[in-house]
């Protein structure tokens, strides 16, 4: 297991290296260059103003040079850089941010099982029940229902008609310091918006998982010792229906964190979804290219830790 | 924000697209349309303004606020040494007096004896040369450097005086430089010791040191500012004790903010948020003309658009009366020249100039040899009047616009179609002459002064004349109104100016948006008529207001 690890490991970073490099260029060689970052001055900088910036953070040169620098000094200073927009380090801008982001997948993660994987058992276990056809419709709704359109729905009723909930941020403007009732109290609408969508595939997955392994012959065995349908259920097959499951955590983070960039946006939710799209529209190149190796690194990290998971879950899988 | 359509901020991200505010510019407000909270009661100390911001500021430096956000909140916290009054003037600021000479090339200044840092250091000539010395090394990358390039010399004859000897006379300069946040002293006792390069870097959020009404005291980026009065200001101790700025990644929750009460006032309102709270008699309401205007930018080089006769033609085939109904619930006004209609130098004639009149269009241009064919479109000895007019893409109610002003030109037999790029390749085509029109909006300063958009040594990439216009004629009255500091005499030179656009249709002028705004009832002592045509200039007042018991 050590040496799968170890190799697994090495093989990480010429996957972050590729993944930099083609992020740098596609970046780079978009149509437009980097005319942005001076598009958003409140009064138009003059061409000259331009110029010497652009030198001055190398936007003169070729984007291979550019990347060169970018990873010299990421590699010999352990430096992201420092934004081409506001001058501040990467680094402590994204720090700043991914706290907000973990928070909020982590809550909707959470969530997310606690109802899709009990909703799905009970719909496994009696399929074609009223239950397995409402859980269904609420996966095929989750599915096609954008986050956005759904928190923009969900800050409608709940924040404007029926003022239940604040409409943006972590926190009033009036709390001083941190207040656990009112940062849970904002984080109703937008954990509740990423949770509905995220539902939706993990109901079907767990669903679809549950019933094959209901359909093994062990389970009917099991059943014909004479165990008790709970036992078989939760011990035999819950656990086995778990494994894919487990895959699917890893391979999951991308979408739980695209749905929480949006997330962000629709609640005014300063985490990494805001710094991220900004960085974009403005071609912020050492904000995006630090966002994409932290978003990369959770992807792959997420990837090796369901590889691992599955092994500790399944005796039969061995890794040499 | 440079050259994007003001309608843009409808339908792309926020951050992006809200409407700007360089400094002010030359207007007057206009009467207010409604006024829910009267200056009524005691003024008295206390209490917290919440502010609403779609553009986070991302700089505590001045010379670094080069976007609205930046602007707008650190003209809260420093002090230029002139600024600009709710009716445009240029007023003694951190300077109590300012004296003209040697034929209108140096200007000198007498700073207030009394004005002091937020850390209680008196604000001295050693401060402004040192803000000077800053933009002007390129390693601090400041954004406005170029702003300082008719500065001859600036020195400081003793501890309160300070002598900028110019070029040449700049009629625009007080207003266009000095009295713009980003020029502003910066304290050199605490700075002094810094490298230029490192400036851009540094971050001073747990050790703020300002100038004005009000310092910043907590700061999260994209999140947050905080502003506490600054008892020690020299214009005295603001009423209203903390000011706290909120950013809003998204123009809907912001409206839902200020419907709900969570924040007193945005920035702006964008037309549709107006339109939703204009009648709520909860606010006070602020509508005034602004400096930002929409036009197409005609690429005159191009063997069409270079003609005149087709640009005067597309003026009059133009119905933009009904295109502010219509499309902008007549919360734009059309306009014809590069002067807002609330400045000084917008003259009689540039404000009706080219009513809709589609038969003189066609009458022009069939004078001009362009003749209709069988499909409904003109050509000139085989070639077709047919235009490809560059659109910013994504921008939706553009593109509905676009729409429509694509009617009125069919109906005199223009074919106009319409290139969605994206928004860096538009800028990138129109700095590079790769292009034939493009949709576009423009600020215009806070001195009138056009010399950028219409002047022939403004071509790109110098400058920012995109169209290439090119007239000796119009060179020679440029110059001459920038040398001009006697303003009745400029503003007969400008009048010129707009006759000489009027008739050579250098550019394509559409609609202007007005400034909209609301501000909570709770805050009193808002006076509509003293706003000015951005935040900047409204919030000029914001020391004497204050928040209801």
């Amino acid at each position: 297991m050590s040496n799968y690890l170890g190799r697994r490991l090495l093989g990480l970073i010429p996957l972050m290296l590729g993944i930099s490099v083609i992020s740098y260029a596609i970046m780079a060689l978009a149509p437009g260059g980097t005319g942005s970052i001076f598009l958003h001055s409140a009064r138009p900088m003059s061409p000259a103003d331009v110029l010497i910036i652009k030198q001055q953070l190398g936007l003169d040169k070729p984007w291979f040079v550019q990347y060169f620098y970018w990873l010299h000094n990421l590699v010999f200073n352990q430096s992201l850089g420092f934004s081409f927009i506001d001058g501040r380090p990467v680094m402590i801008k994204i720090l700043e941010k991914l706290p907000t982001t973990l928070q909020l997948i982590s809550l909707s993660f959470v969530c997310t099982l606690t109802i899709a994987i009990p909703a799905a058992i009970y719909a496994a276990t009696h399929k074609n029940s009223f239950v397995d056809y409402l859980t269904t419709a609420i996966s095929f709704i989750g599915y096609g229902m954008p986050t956005f359109w759904l928190g923009i729905m969900l800050l409608e009723i709940f924040a404007v008609r029926v003022h239940w909930f604040p409409s943006s941020g972590l926190s009033s403007i009036d709390s001083t310091g941190f207040n656990l009732g009112d940062r849970i109290h904002h984080l109703v609408l937008p954990v509740a918006t990423l949770t509905f969508v995220s539902l939706a595939s993990w109901m079907r997955y767990q669903r679809a998982s549950m019933l094959d392994v209901l359909d093994e012959d062990y389970i009917r065995t099991a059943a014909a010792k004479g165990l008790s349908r709970t036992t078989v259920i939760y011990k035999h097959a819950l656990r086995n229906a778990l494994l894919p499951v487990i895959t699917l955590v890893g391979l999951y983070l991308p979408a739980l964190l695209t749905g929480a960039y949006f997330t962000e946006i629709v609640f005014s939710i300063p985490g990494m979804g805001y710094l991220g799209l900004n960085a974009i529209f403005e071609r912020d190149y050492p904000t995006v290219m630090g966002i994409t190796l932290f978003s990369a690194s959770l992807v792959v990290l997420g990837n090796l830790l369901a590889d691992i998971g599955y092994a500790a879950a399944d005796p039969r899988i061995r890794y040499d | 924000m440079r050259h994007l359509p003001h309608f843009a901020a409808l339908t792309v991200s926020a951050c992006l697209l809200a409407a700007c505010s360089g400094g002010g510019s030359t207007s007057t407000a206009v009467a207010p349309q409604s006024s829910g909270g009267a200056a009524a009661g005691t003024p008295h100390y206390g209490g917290t303004l919440k502010i609403a911001s779609t553009s986070a500021a991302d700089t505590l430096i001045s010379i670094y606020a080069n976007v609205e956000g930046s602007q707008n909140d650190l003209t809260l916290v420093y002090d230029p040494l002139l600024n600009i009054d709710p009716q445009m003037h240029v007023v003694p600021w951190l300077a109590e007096r300012y004296e003209l000479s040697n034929g209108g090339k140096t200007y000198t200044m007498h700073l207030r004896h009394n004005a002091t840092w937020s850390d209680g250091q008196p604000i001295t000539s050693a401060d402004v040369i040192y803000e000077y010395q800053l933009e002007l090394d390129p390693a601090s990358q400041a954004p406005y450097r170029s702003d300082y390039d008719e500065i001859a010399s600036l020195t400081a004859p003793d501890k309160w005086t300070v002598v900028y000897t110019l070029k040449a006379p700049d009629a625009a300069f007080l207003a266009n430089v000095i009295a713009g946040v980003v020029h502003a002293p910066l304290p050199a006792h605490i700075y002094g010791k810094v490298s230029h390069a490192a400036m851009r870097h540094l971050d001073i959020s747990k050790s703020f040191v300002g100038s004005g009404p009000y310092i910043v005291t907590d700061w999260k980026s994209d999140d947050h500012m905080t502003l506490t009065s600054n008892k020690h200001w020299w214009g005295g101790r603001p009423y209203i004790d903390e000011v706290y700025i909120k950013e809003y990644q998204d123009e809907q929750a912001q409206l839902i903010a200020l419907q709900n009460g969570e924040v007193d006032m945005p920035y702006l309102l964008t037309s549709p948020q107006w339109l939703t709270l204009k009648d709520d008699n909860r606010f006070t309401h602020i509508h005034t003309y602004s400096n930002d205007f929409d036009w197409w930018v005609p690429n005159l080089t191009d063997p069409i658009m270079g003609d005149v006769n087709v640009r005067r033609a597309m003026m009059y085939a133009w119905d933009r009366k009904t295109e502010a109904e219509k499309l902008f619930h007549n919360e734009d006004i059309p306009v014809f020249s590069p002067f807002s209609l609330a400045q000084w130098a917008v003259s009689p004639a540039a404000r009706t100039a080219f009513p809709y009149d589609p038969a003189k269009a066609a009458q022009i241009l069939d004078a001009d040899g362009w003749k209709m064919g069988p499909d409904g479109y003109r050509s000139k000895n085989g070639q077709p009047l047919a235009l490809t007019v560059d659109i910013i893409s994504g921008n939706q109610v553009g593109a509905k616009d676009f729409e429509f002003v694509q009617a009125n030109l069919k109906a005199v037999g223009i074919k106009a179609s319409a290139k969605q790029s994206e928004i860096n390749v538009f800028y990138q085509n129109e700095a590079n002459g790769k292009f034939q029109v493009g949709v576009g909006g423009e600020q215009l300063s806070t001195d009138p002064e056009p010399s950028q958009i219409l002047g022939s040594k403004f071509f790109p990439p110098g400058g920012l004349n995109y169209a290439r216009y090119n007239s000796p004629q119009m060179d020679a009255l440029l110059t001459a109104g920038k040398v001009e500091s006697d303003q009745n005499k400029r503003k007969a030179i400008y009048y010129k100016v707009q006759d000489l656009v009027i008739q050579d249709v250098p550019y394509l002028w559409s609609v202007s948006p007005y400034y909209r705004n609301v501000v909570n009832g709770r805050i009193k002592g808002v006076d509509p008529s003293q706003a000015g045509p951005t935040f900047i200039n409204t919030m000029y007042s914001l020391p004497k207001w204050w928040v209801a018991q």
